[in-house]
């Protein structure tokens, strides 16, 4: 099984296919460090830029197509700017000047397909280096997994490991990755320091600190 | 924000769950954990949709010469020579993209016109869904709607099912459409709801709404609900207690309220959310009236109520649930 998504039921709902996260990953994530900073920028208005993005992927998520979006960095510029200006209402302790501050932006598409193109010949680099720089084990699980093909069952058994601390270790290299794209394959976005709390909650005990 | 789940919590959910996934087919536990999951929190299914993207960026490392550069790193841990690489595979993934891309500019040329966007839950779902308005709607199972988004105007048209509807503040009124009649709502919470087998109705739970053409009425006020017989009877309007009000609107939680409808009717209520069919046996039985709170996915506990207060008996099989006297 080489991909997740083939196996779920279809009554999980929509976009349960590989075409429909293949299409976010080739023209929603490559945006998302953009995405990050724009709202950074007003981040004053008092939200979560980590909500905003979650809650815009989700509206995405919802969508019974893609095909209808011709461009997908202002679609996904544009739900975040609603969700925005949606939280500023609920709070209702921003001010006038804040709402009218999410006004004036352009969703330019400023070097949009450039950007595309050079993304596209490096992803594959940044991915290699992202992994690369995992710690130690849960490197060499997904290594194993997604490099060498092999299933985690078979990976535990290499590793020595259970099939759960296996599957703990993907999980905690998907994250990994994950935070390679939120921060456009850069820098971590949050410090190791932050990320090692996190690492050690989501596995719930102290092991394999690489 | 307030005291929900962070957004990193949820990120560490989603990944568990993409692991999950791939470690082999979910069970059916897992699976009912899964969709309890993703409609505890709008964010779930834009962080699983996010998750997923990245396990499926990670294989593409699959039988590409990018492997050369990880296997020569000092830091690589894994002995096994890199699989051979396939230059089909490369040639594809290199195509594909450029035609998708070029695809992209073309589209771009044209002007972009509304087009609604449709959801639909399936037997058991719920679903939320906000809209760019600020509205949020919450679709109950087997709901069928169509959302219609033009500079800051939305319409909804409400097909089929169970939807409830909660209008944001906003300048434009947000328009929900049901059998032709249209509904104007700003800063409103409504149910409305379309069933095959009842009138359409309106209940209004905070605010009010504006509808033109009801017939009855052009106002609908808080507590209130108005019912359309489905052949052009005349429209009625009535008000609605506190308890009735939560009735109304338990399916949000995943529960279902009856007072005092025949065991029938409510074993055809479980219909609407489960595959499991619930059978009344006798018909003595079947015109008893009950009243009680249960959840929407779980008929046979219903059955085992049942049989535990009206001294039944209950048995399963083939996907039935039967229920009768001893």
């Amino acid at each position: 099984m080489s991909c997740p998504t083939e196996d779920e039921p279809a009554r999980n709902g929509l976009l349960d296919d590989v075409e429909r996260t293949q299409w976010f990953l080739q023209y929603i994530l490559p945006h998302e460090p953009a995405l990050r900073a724009w709202l950074g920028w007003r981040h004053s208005a008092g939200f979560d830029v980590d909500d905003i993005v979650q809650e815009s992927y989700a509206i995405l998520a919802g969508r019974e197509r893609f095909d209808d979006i011709h461009n997908p960095r202002a679609y996904l510029f544009q739900v975040a700017q609603s969700l925005v200006v949606r939280n500023i209402r609920r709070a209702r302790i921003v001010s006038i000047q804040a709402v009218e501050d999410m006004g004036g932006i352009e969703f330019a598409d400023e070097g949009g397909t450039p950007e595309d193109g050079a993304i596209e010949r490096d992803e594959l680099r940044q991915v290699a280096r992202a992994i690369e720089a995992m710690p130690g084990q849960t490197r060499e699980a997904f290594l194993l997994r997604r490099v060498h093909d092999l299933p985690q069952r078979e990976i535990a058994a290499r590793m020595g490991l259970s099939e759960s601390t296996v599957e703990k270790h993907i999980a905690r290299g998907i994250r990994w990755l994950g935070e390679w794209a939120a921060s456009g394959g850069n820098r971590p976005s949050r410090t190791s320091r932050q990320w090692n709390r996190t690492t050690r909650q989501g596995n719930g005990r102290t092991h394999n600190q690489s | 924000m307030d005291g929900r789940i962070t957004s990193h919590e949820i990120e560490r959910a989603a990944s568990g769950w993409v692991a999950r996934m791939d470690r082999g087919p979910l069970s059916a536990e897992d699976n009912a954990r899964l969709q309890h999951w993703l409609a505890s929190d709008v964010r779930c299914r834009g962080a699983l949709l996010r998750a997923k993207a990245v396990w499926l960026q990670s294989e593409s490392l699959r039988g590409t010469g990018q492997l050369h550069e990880l296997h020569t790193a000092p830091r690589g841990t894994v002995s096994r020579p890199p699989r051979r690489v396939d230059p089909r595979r490369q040639l594809i993934f290199r195509w594909s993209g450029a035609v998708a891309a070029s695809l992209m500019l073309a589209v771009f040329l044209f002007v972009s016109v509304p087009i609604p966007t449709a959801y639909a839950t399936a037997k058991g779902e719920m679903r939320r869904i906000p809209l760019s308005d600020g509205s949020t709607l919450t679709l109950n199972t087997e709901s069928r709607i169509k959302v219609y988004e033009d500079h800051g105007r939305v319409r909804v048209k409400v097909l089929h099912g169970e939807v409830y509807v909660e209008a944001a503040d906003s300048a434009m009124p947000l328009q929900v459409e049901m059998d032709g009649r249209k509904i104007a709502a700003t800063a409103a919470e409504f149910v409305v709801r379309r069933l095959d087998d009842q009138p359409a109705q309106v209940v209004v739970r905070a605010g009010r709404i504006d509808i033109p053409d009801a017939g009855v009425a052009t106002t609908l006020a808080a507590n209130m609900r108005l019912a359309v017989p489905a052949h052009g009877g005349q429209a009625v309007v009535g008000p609605l207690t506190d308890a009735d009000m939560q009735r109304e609107l338990a399916w949000r939680e995943g529960k279902i309220a009856f007072q005092g409808e025949t065991l029938a009717d409510a074993a055809r209520s479980f219909t609407r959310y489960s595959a499991t069919r619930l059978v009344i046996a006798d018909a003595d039985l079947a015109s008893e009236p009950v009243t009680g709170l249960f959840a929407t996915n779980n008929p046979a506990g219903f059955a085992r109520a049942l049989a535990a207060s009206f001294g039944a008996q209950v048995r399963q099989q083939d996907g039935e649930v039967i229920v009768s006297r001893r």
